[in-house]
């Protein structure tokens, strides 16, 4: 089984053994497509992947390698899975990364259509995020607070009647 | 990467444009209820002076409160490209599909594109299953209120669609409301995809 040549946006080539590939759903079905499995052997020229760069897609075939043995347990019909405190210790490792680069990685996972890695780096953002008050995310994430007072307070007036909401159902429910 | 104020002042210098605009109409309409009005007017009314003066008021309040907004100059947009803000709205969608209800709440509260994103998929995100959604109309027409009498709160009409779309129900009881053509709108936009059931109590339909 020959390796792949992947080229980054920036023109640094890496090799990638075919089973890492296939975590990629993106390059897993091109592959299909084109009519290359296993045994055909393997196209000679680096297959460019232009909206990733070098630094970000090292960091992606690291990931890939690490996991390519993992079951595939992504089930899509899974009820949808709210929780985000089970990202794996490796990963947890693997992402102690600066937020560009971290935002990076989910948009690269993205366009790779890699599950796994997509689930995990959202999970981090996710985390990031949970709890918090809007300050403190706007704090974190450096975003500038765009409404007017008036616009912010209308949407402080739906949220407490959808909260409100949300209470009387509970209230009910449990009559 | 993660750039998420689009030009903030965008929405700003266009009102500030309209609120010129008004400005000089305004204006313009003193300058001739000024010379038009002659000092034996025949057609002169104290309703159509006091209503004139009441214009007037309103114009002066107007002048002010543009007055009092600081001048600031227009900024650059951060973002370099439409491609990458498409980009980074989705990504964002992965994120946020990922957070329960209660956190989509104070997101909304954040900047603009946070808000629009998380009103524009709210179909994708957590939402809360409510058995039984009760609304009733207020003496007030246009208001819309949810629960006890205790502990209300009341929201415009065209507002209701929006805390609505964080809510997952089934039975949609409604309560004395007046149904215009543009309430049965509005319900239908807030619950289009998961109502099955629509219960009209005292309600009255407006045929037009």
């Amino acid at each position: 089984m020959q390796p792949i040549k992947l080229v980054s946006s920036d023109g640094e080539i890496f090799e990638v053994d075919r089973d890492v590939i296939k975590l990629s759903t993106t390059l897993h079905t091109m592959f299909q497509d084109l009519g290359i499995d296993e045994a055909s052997q393997a196209p000679t020229d680096p297959i460019p992947i232009q909206n990733v760069n070098g630094a970000i897609l090292r960091k992606v075939i690291q990931w890939c390698v690490y996991h390519r043995a993992d079951q595939n347990v992504g089930d899509e019909n899974d009820p949808r899975e709210k929780r985000t405190d089970d990202i794996p210790s490796w990963d947890v490792e693997f992402l102690k990364i600066d937020q560009g680069m971290l935002f990076e990685l989910i948009l690269a996972a993205n366009y790779l259509d890699i599950k796994g890695l997509l689930d995990v780096t959202c999970k981090t953002v996710a985390n990031m995020i949970k709890g918090k008050t809007p300050e403190e995310i706007r704090r974190t994430f450096n975003i500038k607070n765009d409404f007017t007072p008036e616009e912010e307070e209308q949407i402080r007036r739906e949220n407490a009647w959808c909260e409100l909401m949300w209470k009387v159902l509970k209230h009910n429910s449990l009559k | 990467m993660f750039n998420i104020s689009i030009n903030p002042f965008r929405r700003l210098t266009e009102k500030r444009r309209q609120n010129s605009t008004n400005f000089e109409s305004s204006s313009s309409t003193f300058g001739i209820s000024k010379t038009k009005q002659p000092k034996f007017d025949p057609e002169f009314s104290v309703d159509g002076f006091l209503s004139r003066l009441q214009t007037f008021q309103t114009t002066i309040s107007e002048i002010s409160t543009i007055k009092d907004k600081p001048i600031l100059p227009p900024k650059p947009s951060t973002l370099k490209s439409t491609k990458n803000n498409i980009f980074s709205t989705k990504c964002f969608i992965e994120i946020f599909k990922r957070l329960p209800a209660k956190d989509l709440l104070n997101l909304r509260l954040v900047s603009k594109e946070f808000n629009q994103i998380i009103q524009n998929h709210s179909l994708e995100f957590e939402t809360v299953f409510v058995e039984n959604v009760k609304l009733s109309e207020t003496s007030n027409s246009s208001f819309i209120r949810c629960g006890t009498n205790r502990n209300l709160l009341k929201l415009p009409l065209e507002q209701i669609d929006r805390p609505l779309r964080h809510l997952k129900t089934n039975i949609l009881d409604l309560n004395g409301i007046l149904i215009s053509q543009k309430v049965l709108r509005y319900l239908l936009r807030s619950f289009k995809y998961h109502i099955l059931i629509i219960n009209f109590n005292e309600c009255k339909f407006e045929i037009s």
